[in-house]
């Protein structure tokens, strides 16, 4: 038991803090333990989650491997972006008739074409340039929302421009007593569950962690480090135009400025209170899935218990510089462990 | 190869150092863009306009040239233009809570210290990414801004506080007029032009930034000058914050949202070395006029401020692929 | 055993970077179930040579032979795949994953399908583990492992790659003496397997013990091979050393003052323990032991890099707390630190700023403006002095030559004008033009005054130049010996002290 805690330090704390922030909420506001105010809580929080829960799987793999994609809310938005624009001026105008499934579909297509686009250009630059991943995406946030902007002309695709069945995806979904849960939030867990078994049982996942864990021996080991970068970050992408369909269909709406807005932030936070180490090679699925759970969490309980929206950025701000200290003081932790292990083993030998 | 790597020092003297220097590629830009838009558009021939707008985006500047230090030094610094609305923010909220205006800009000077000092303590002593963690400090910043304001913005500040930049150095023309903010940032880009390649305290920055464990060696405090920057940094940007809420004559919790990319664009423009260790002042003041006349070029084009995010963020990837694309080469060569 | 063709074989192998020659013309056969040493001193082109072997670099001239046939690898890849694997100094694995992982990863790729059979892997795993005879198992994670774990784990890795040649780059530097022992059964095991094997050390007395053949290297060129059963060590110092080196060294007498350097009983736990010492006025004092003895550590200690847990300095009789570089420099203490490229210099920026680097307040004014007029004034005397061979005083100093950067290390801290001189392997990897050049001016400080404590691996360094030696072994001080009772036995004999007693309680 006590080993599993040591090992599983950083998901324990997450799942510690989970409860912590429920029993404080609960506290504050015993009202909330009936049955239909606690329905409505985790309904709003599983709304939350599936848009972040995808994009974090993109984010872990980036920091597993040593990088960040600060790109991930403006490739959302671009993606939906021309994927809106296809139903606006596409469907809208010239194939009224066809089957509203088939055009809901193309639509995804397109927005995952975009994505995976963007993303291997963002991967591209990194890995065969080698231009640090923090600048390069940096240049592409601007870069990608810009020409959102460009698209956009000034307008944004409306909800009477999206297919009308779109928006099914968020509001329908199966019914479990009084909680609903979305076809979003199941997209989203198949996808956690894809990745899981990808980054623990798949040759790419586990060379991933390798060319985070150390790129000379990954190199010197025959791994193509480029080609797993360009991978990584290509796939972020991907699971962008996901997302920007994921978007598009929650809010009804897509927006050159708010699509995506902020996104890169949360996803970040949730990835490093999940417990994925910004000096790369660790992290796993279930934590990042915990660190999801717990933002989602805060940021339900922040408006239910009454504490105005305009604490978020703050405590998204407060929660990423939380992280990357806690993260310090685990590694701090585990190289102290291992260096009076040694200093033992040496004494031990003497 | 090796020359413009000699020290970052200033003025080119020969003909040799001119053409090796790190200036040369954002000098040679801003010819082209000049001659671009003078003959494209009539206001670059109208100096009023261009006096005016250079105002709009000098108290930016101000900041950069610190950011050009941080950069040089190896680190990065995306929360200063978190750093300038929180302490405007903080100043105007003092203000409508009846402190005198004089003292509220002194408030607000120290919250951009404070802001500073805690990315210092981030980065310097404890010893984590400098890149993450002020992406983290930017939203705690800006935050802060929201909490005490929302949504709502805040002005009536007394009249001697407003538009400072509108105190004419001197005129000419008609209308036209050199503003007294235009002077601080040229007198600021010369101080700090001193202090970056003229002392003991720049030769340590660009130590640290190229060599950090032999800047150690050498017998400097490494953390103790790089949170000095974090400081300095923060100082500033304070200040331009509250230059800024003097010229808006109000301040709203998203002043100058998405610029963290304009100020890295300048800076690495400027040929800094966004891995540390080279950085120029007289790049980066080439790199800020530069980008204030693209800038300006594109707004008489009718391209609108959100579109030009495009052009910015495509101009710092150029500016980052660039200079790689030479030891790229180098690298394939000695395989 | 001769006759049979050599699995690798390298013919007139030269390499050199940007036109300077590190290997000439070199030939060396690597046989099926034999271990062939390679000995030489820093900068012989050891390492170059199996870089090249294991397909890192490519030589610039001659050609590779894998069984007789003619073979050019392309990457380090190409030849891990022909059976030729190179295990490091510093082993390079992956701290996050587990021990299978780190055996398949990578080059079970491509044979089949995308997901990793685990069963097979961890079966696999422990199938080499259990050849090897360790005691790690599969799912171990490779974090808290030490150095040699870590090794067994690259060795693991190689075998289960079915790897026909291991060649060991200075395995044992960082190992203790058990450890080290439970390397050679592995070796020996290996060996009668009928691997091929590739040993490069610098402790020759392990050489003669694990080695069947033994190739000397010098300044690049192959000085000699014999078997080892037909050299003794003396020989091999001879070769590796060449005659050149008495001729270099002349100690010069002067008088020796009072106590300027004091340590007593400094402990850092885990590195170094109790460790007391002391330097005079005029006195160079060696500091002997193998790589990983804690020499290096304690010179940082009292220098103030990463001071020690517990003890004293005394300078001048005073108690000092050094917690800092810059306060060791306020006290006089300089010191040459090892790694020349990491922790001595800004390799790419010029000479003058390097130079100038540790003394910028005595070139500043008031205001900390650089006077550059006194900075070129200061760089030139002592570019003179020592001599430094360069184009101009703003050459960036990763264009000099190893002894010319050494030179600028030496003259920014004599520079300091501090009496405490620390000179940690002060010669390493400079060519012995530049040797002597760094000898004389040894000298020379010392009949200046200054206290001066030398590390160095190279024995007849400190034969010839100390006027005292401390001898380390594993952290602890187990010799001083004066001028008159110096020679290598001693010093080799308290080096390796403690293992000697452990050896006794073994048996």
């Amino acid at each position: 038991m006590k080993k599993f805690l040591y090992k599983n330090v950083k998901e324990t704390a997450t799942l510690v803090l989970i409860l912590i922030v429920f029993f404080v909420s609960l506290a504050v506001r015993p009202e909330l333990l009936r049955s239909a105010s606690m329905a409505n809580i985790i309904n709003s929080i599983l709304m939350w989650m599936p848009l972040n829960l995808t994009m974090c799987m993109g984010m872990m793999m980036t920091v597993i491997i040593k990088d960040i994609d600060l790109s991930i809310g403006a490739e959302v938005a671009l993606s939906g972006m021309v994927a809106g624009i296809f139903w606006r001026d596409v469907w809208l105008v010239k194939m009224k008739d066809t089957n509203e499934v088939v055009i809901i579909l193309i639509g995804f297509a397109i927005s995952l074409v975009v994505g995976v686009l963007l993303g291997a250009l963002n991967g591209f630059i990194i890995a065969y340039m080698q231009i640090p991943s923090i600048i390069v995406t940096l240049g592409t946030i601007n870069a990608y929302r810009g020409l959102t902007y460009i698209l956009a002309h000034g307008k944004m695709i409306t909800n009477y421009e999206l297919p009308p069945h779109l928006a099914d995806l968020s509001a329908k979904g199966i019914h479990i007593g009084p909680l609903l849960v979305p076809w979003l939030i199941l997209i989203a867990l198949v996808i956690v569950v894809i990745f899981f078994f990808v980054l623990r049982y798949s040759h790419f996942g586990r060379e991933v962690y390798a060319v985070g864990s150390n790129r000379t021996a990954a190199h010197l080991r025959g791994i193509n480090c480029k080609k797993t970068e360009l991978m990584v970050f290509t796939i972020t992408g991907f699971l962008a135009g996901i997302v920007g369909m994921m978007s598009a269909s929650r809010f009804g709406y897509v927006n050159p400025q708010q699509t995506g807005n902020g996104l890169e932030f949360v996803v970040i936070s949730c990835t490093i209170i999940g417990g994925v180490s910004v000096s790369g090679g660790s992290g796993n699925v279930i934590g990042v899935f915990l660190g999801c759970t717990l933002l989602g969490t805060v940021n339900t309980m922040i408006s239910t218990i009454g504490i105005p929206g305009t604490v978020q950025k703050f405590v998204y701000g407060i929660v990423i510089v939380l992280a990357l200290l806690i993260d310090k003081a685990v590694t701090t932790m585990q190289r102290n462990r291992a260096m009076d292990a040694k200093s033992a083993r040496k004494e031990a030998t003497a | 190869m090796s020359k413009e790597k000699v020290k970052g020092q200033g003025m080119p003297l020969g003909l040799r150092k001119l053409i090796h220097s790190r200036e040369l590629v954002p000098f040679v830009l801003l010819i082209a863009v000049i001659i671009v838009c003078v003959s494209l558009s009539e206001s670059f021939r109208d100096m009023t306009y261009l006096m005016k707008t250079l105002s709009r985006y000098i108290e930016l500047a101000m900041a950069t040239l610190v950011l050009t230090m941080i950069v040089t030094a190896g680190m990065i610094d995306l929360s200063v233009p978190s750093v300038m609305c929180c302490s405007a923010t903080l100043a105007a909220v003092c203000f409508h809570h009846g402190v005198p205006m004089g003292v509220a800009i002194v408030i607000g000077l120290i919250v951009g210290m404070v802001c500073g000092i805690f990315n210092g303590i981030l980065i310097a002593h404890v010893g984590l990414p400098a890149m993450i963690v002020t992406i983290g400090t930017q939203n705690v910043f800006r935050g802060i801004a929201q909490i005490f304001i929302g949504d709502q913005s805040l002005g009536k500040f007394p009249d001697w506080f407003n538009s400072w930049e509108k105190i004419a150095l001197f005129r000419f023309g008609t209308t036209g007029y050199v503003g007294v903010t235009i002077l601080i940032f040229v007198l600021l880009a010369i101080f700090f032009y001193l202090l970056l390649h003229r002392t003991s305290y720049g030769r340590k920055v660009f130590a640290i930034g190229a060599n950090e464990r032999a800047a150690i060696y050498s017998g400097v405090n490494t953390k103790s000058i790089k949170m000095s920057l974090f400081v300095i940094s923060g100082f500033v940007s304070g200040f331009a914050g509250i230059l800024t809420m003097s010229r808006l004559l109000l301040v709203r919790y998203d002043m100058n949202q998405n610029t963290e990319v304009d100020t890295v664009v300048m800076v690495l423009l400027g040929g800094a070395d966004i891995n540390g260790g080279r950085g120029s002042m007289i790049g980066t003041f080439i790199a800020i006029i530069m980008v204030f006349l693209l800038k300006t070029g594109l707004i008489v084009a009718g391209v609108t401020a959100d579109q030009q995010m495009f052009v910015m963020g495509l101009l710092l990837l150029v500016s980052v692929i660039i200079p790689n694309i030479k030891t790229l080469i180098q690298a394939q060569k000695d395989k | 055993m001769a006759e049979q063709t050599p699995c690798v074989s390298a013919k007139g192998i030269s390499k050199s970077f940007s036109g300077v020659f590190v290997l000439r013309d070199v030939d060396f056969d690597i046989r099926e179930g034999e271990v062939h040493a390679l000995v030489g001193e820093n900068g012989a082109g050891k390492s170059t040579l199996v870089k090249i072997i294991s397909g890192v670099y490519t030589p610039t001239e001659g050609q590779l032979y894998l069984e007789g046939e003619p073979a050019n690898f392309k990457s380090p890849h190409a030849a891990r795949e022909s059976g030729i694997a190179l295990i490091h100094q510093e082993p390079l694995t992956f701290q996050d994953l587990n021990v299978a992982e780190n055996l398949f990863l990578g080059h079970t790729r491509g044979k089949g399908k995308p997901v990793i059979n685990w069963k097979e892997i961890y079966k696999k795993s422990n199938e080499v583990l259990e050849e090897l005879n360790v005691r790690m198992r599969a799912k171990d994670p490779v974090r808290d492992m030490t150095v040699a774990d870590q090794q067994m784990v690259e060795i693991a890795c190689a075998l289960s790659q079915n790897a026909k040649v291991i060649i060991f780059d200075e395995p044992t530097a960082a190992l203790s003496y058990g450890e080290v022992q439970t390397l050679f059964e592995t070796i020996r095991r290996l060996k009668a397997q009928g691997k091929a094997m590739v040993f490069i050390g610098h402790r020759l007395e392990e050489i003669l013990e694990i080695s069947d053949t033994v190739t000397v290297l010098r300044d690049g060129r192959k000085v000699g091979e014999a078997l080892t059963k037909d050299v003794t060590q003396d020989q091999l110092v001879q070769m590796m050393v060449g005659r050149s080196y008495q001729e270099l060294v002349v100690k010069e007498k002067v008088p020796i003052g009072d106590v300027r350097l004091e340590i007593k009983d400094l402990t850092l736990p885990g590195v170094f323990h109790d460790v007391s010492l002391n330097v005079r006025k005029g006195e160079i004092v060696g500091m002997a032991g193998l790589v990983g003895a804690g020499r290096s550590e304690v010179a940082s200690a009292v220098f103030g890099v990463a001071p020690a847990k517990k003890g004293q300095i005394f300078i001048d009789g005073k108690e000092v707390s050094i917690k800092n570089p810059r306060q060791a420099m306020q006290l006089g203490v300089a010191m040459v630190s090892e790694d020349r490229a990491r922790t001595g210099l800004v390799l790419p920026f010029a000479i003058d700023f390097n130079m100038s680097f540790a003394v910028l307040a005595k070139i500043c004014s008031k205001l900390g403006f650089v006077n550059t007029k006194k900075e070129s004034e200061m760089v030139n005397t002592y570019v003179d002095e020592l001599n430094v061979k360069m184009r101009d005083k703003e050459q960036a100093v990763q264009e000099l030559s190893g002894g010319n950067q050494q030179k600028v290390v030496i003259a920014k801290w004599l520079m300091t004008e501090g009496d405490i001189l620390i000179l940690d392997e002060p010669t390493r990897g400079i060519d012995v033009g530049a040797k002597a050049e760094v000898y004389r001016l040894i000298n020379e400080l010392a009949r200046r005054g200054k206290a001066i404590l030398m590390i160095s691996s190279e024995l007849p360094e400190i034969l010839q130049l100390a006027d005292r030696v401390y001898v380390m072994c594993e952290g602890r001080v187990t010799g001083e010996l004066n001028r008159e009772e110096m020679d290598s036995e001693r010093i080799m004999t308290a080096a390796s002290t403690v293992k000697k007693e452990k050896e006794a309680s073994v048996a």
